[in-house]
């Protein structure tokens, strides 16, 4: 729900009805905001890769190719919803809605501060952030699901790249988190955002980055891995599996993916700059603009990262999951909690 | 478990047995408001992960070797 | 009937459908998607039991990694879709009588049972701090066993 530091004027919260009202309300706000946003996402990933690739990138609709999303929104709204023989129609339908439903239901727990001390979220759970990583590992389940309904082996390679992706990231994602958890005491996003140190004459918020830079290095690495983005987009692969397991998929059921993908790389940023960045701390700028810049600057290294880096091969991928990021990740755990005993 | 046949579905039916077991734990945990409940749903959950993992891959060493539908196609090693 | 109520009996009635799915369905991805299913639904009573943690890990644990194994298995052996053949018809016939039993057990221990409703629960129960002071203090050697047999099943596999 919206906490905010004034006192509740209307009586809002304290009657049954209304406080589900604003709930609601508040979901539906998010949603939008959210999608809308996500539309922002790959527009602004399309303008960086041509920027990166010396080509103009989209430039027809609208001023400057603002519009181009909108244009290619009702193209796939009103596509065919085409579905091949042999499908098993009723996961094949299914997979999409679970794509985007496992990340737009992280966001009830992530907090968005709007000005001074005035933050915004839509539960407050005392597991915080472990709501966001259980959603998001649902998210796998879409993939596998589309893979395996679609009745084609490229789409059942990918789902089954997909799965064995996870359960190699998923690890290093958690054990990379801990330390931070360790630091902080606390699981919930706003504690995390609100860590404040008292070093000598400085007392206030510290971006978590300086206290736990491997866990930014790991996080940032599985975070990539999860959203299933170049480096890391082995499931989709179109020069070997032409698409992965969204071969099959057209039209609106297609840019539900597509949605959900983006979003993903909207979540992981916003996650990424409230673990490790200080959310919405920056000096004299206000909360919700600190945030904002924040999250642009990690969703264009998100870009980044897909306009410069090769794909992995599938062994290498593995192998840096458990070989590397693994080891990494409780070498990483054991020192800070070392250090955490000795310094307190 | 003693009518299904494949193997594969008698290892999803534990998972479903243990699942039963930990919601038991939780909800007498919330009734008499100690944890202990809790921590013993957290260990089943421990248990029946290591339990899925060495019985999945048993289970794929096996259908390398040949393709069978029922457990009973396993029991030459019977005494 | 607040919205809890509402969403007890929701979670219930699905986990219920579930655990007759993962019985009746005869392809085994059915199966497994209907104990995702279940996992699930669990995984709301659990928080309606203020079981953040449990609930947390149930998701995780069962429904994200666990599941999902199940799920790469079978997409691994590839479709094959189960038999009828019953070659031991009284297993059938003696699994009914057990189950006749047990649920008339059921019935007669449920009856002699007064409900009440539970105490409040302090905004501790349940929470992480909770959970996790006890893992580390009173229940320790239990949980350095778990650990061990986690090792032993990810080595010796």
């Amino acid at each position: 729900m919206i906490r905010l530091d004034t006192p509740d004027p209307f009586g809002i919260y304290s009657n049954p009805v209304g406080h589900w009202f604003v709930v609601v309300i508040a979901m539906l706000l998010l949603a939008f905001v959210l999608i809308t946003a996500t539309a922002y996402v790959v527009f602004f990933e399309r303008i960086a890769l041509g920027w990166m690739q010396r080509r103009p990138g989209p430039n027809r609709v609208g001023p400057g190719g603002f519009l181009q999303l909108a244009a290619d929104g009702v193209k796939g709204l009103f596509k065919e919803g085409f579905a091949p023989v042999g499908v098993d129609r009723v996961l094949f339908v299914v997979a999409p809605g679970i794509a985007v439903a496992s990340v737009l239901l992280g966001w009830a727990v992530i907090p968005v501060g709007i000005w001074g001390s005035i933050t915004y979220w839509i539960s407050d759970l005392n597991i915080g952030i472990l709501l966001v990583l259980a959603v998001s590992s649902m998210n796998v389940y879409a993939i596998m699901l589309g893979g395996w309904a679609s009745n084609n082996k490229y789409s059942l390679l990918g789902g089954m790249r997909a799965a064995a992706q996870l359960i190699s990231y998923e690890m290093a994602m958690g054990l990379s988190l801990v330390p931070v958890f360790l630091i902080v005491g606390s699981l919930r996003l706003q504690d995390i955002v609100g860590f404040t140190v008292h070093w000598g004459p400085y007392s206030g918020p510290i971006p978590l980055l300086l206290l736990a830079p491997v866990s930014f290095l790991i996080y940032l690495v599985a975070a990539v891995a999860e959203t299933n983005r170049a480096p890391f987009d082995l499931p989709e692969a179109e020069q070997e599996l032409i698409g992965g397991f969204l071969t099959e998929y057209s039209g609106f059921r297609f840019f539900m993916f597509y949605l959900a993908e983006y979003l993903g790389v909207l979540t992981q940023s916003t996650l990424i700059a409230l673990l490790f960045f200080g959310g919405w701390y920056l000096p004299l700028i206000p909360g919700a603009i600190a945030l904002f810049i924040k999250v642009v600057l990690l969703v264009f290294i998100f870009i980044w990262l897909r306009g410069t880096l090769p794909r992995l091969r599938y062994d290498m991928l593995m192998r840096l999951g458990w070989k590397a990021l693994l080891p990494l990740g409780i070498a990483n755990v054991l020192v800070t909690s070392i250090l955490v005993v000795l310094l307190s | 478990m003693l009518i299904r046949r494949n193997p594969l579905v008698m290892l999803i039916c534990i998972e479903l047995m243990l699942n039963a077991v930990n919601l038991t734990l939780v909800a007498f945990s919330r009734q008499l408001n100690n944890r202990e409940g809790q921590l013993f749903a957290l260990m089943t959950m421990t248990v029946a992960a290591a339990e899925a993992v060495v019985g999945l891959a048993i289970l794929v060493d096996i259908f390398r070797v040949r393709d069978l539908e029922d457990v009973d196609d396993l029991s030459e090693l019977k005494g | 009937m607040g919205p809890a109520t509402i969403v007890f009996w929701l979670a219930s009635a699905v986990a219920l459908a579930g655990g007759l799915g993962v019985v009746l369905f005869k392809e085994p991805i059915r199966n497994v998607l209907s104990l995702v299913l279940v996992m699930l639904s669990l995984a709301v009573l659990f928080l309606l039991l203020s079981a953040q943690f449990v609930f947390a890990v149930q998701v995780i644990v069962y429904a994200g990694a666990v599941m999902v194994l199940f799920l790469f298995v079978i997409t691994l052996l590839g479709p094959v879709r189960e038999q009828g053949t019953v070659r031991l018809p009284w297993q059938i016939f003696i699994s009914a009588v057990v189950i006749a039993a047990f649920a008339g057990f059921l019935v007669a221990m449920l009856r002699g049972v007064s409900y009440r409703t539970p105490d409040a629960a302090d905004p501790i129960f349940g929470s992480v701090q909770s959970i996790g002071v006890g893992l580390f203090t009173d229940y320790l050697f239990p949980f350095e066993l778990t650990s061990i047999l986690l090792l032993v099943a990810a080595v010796g596999c």
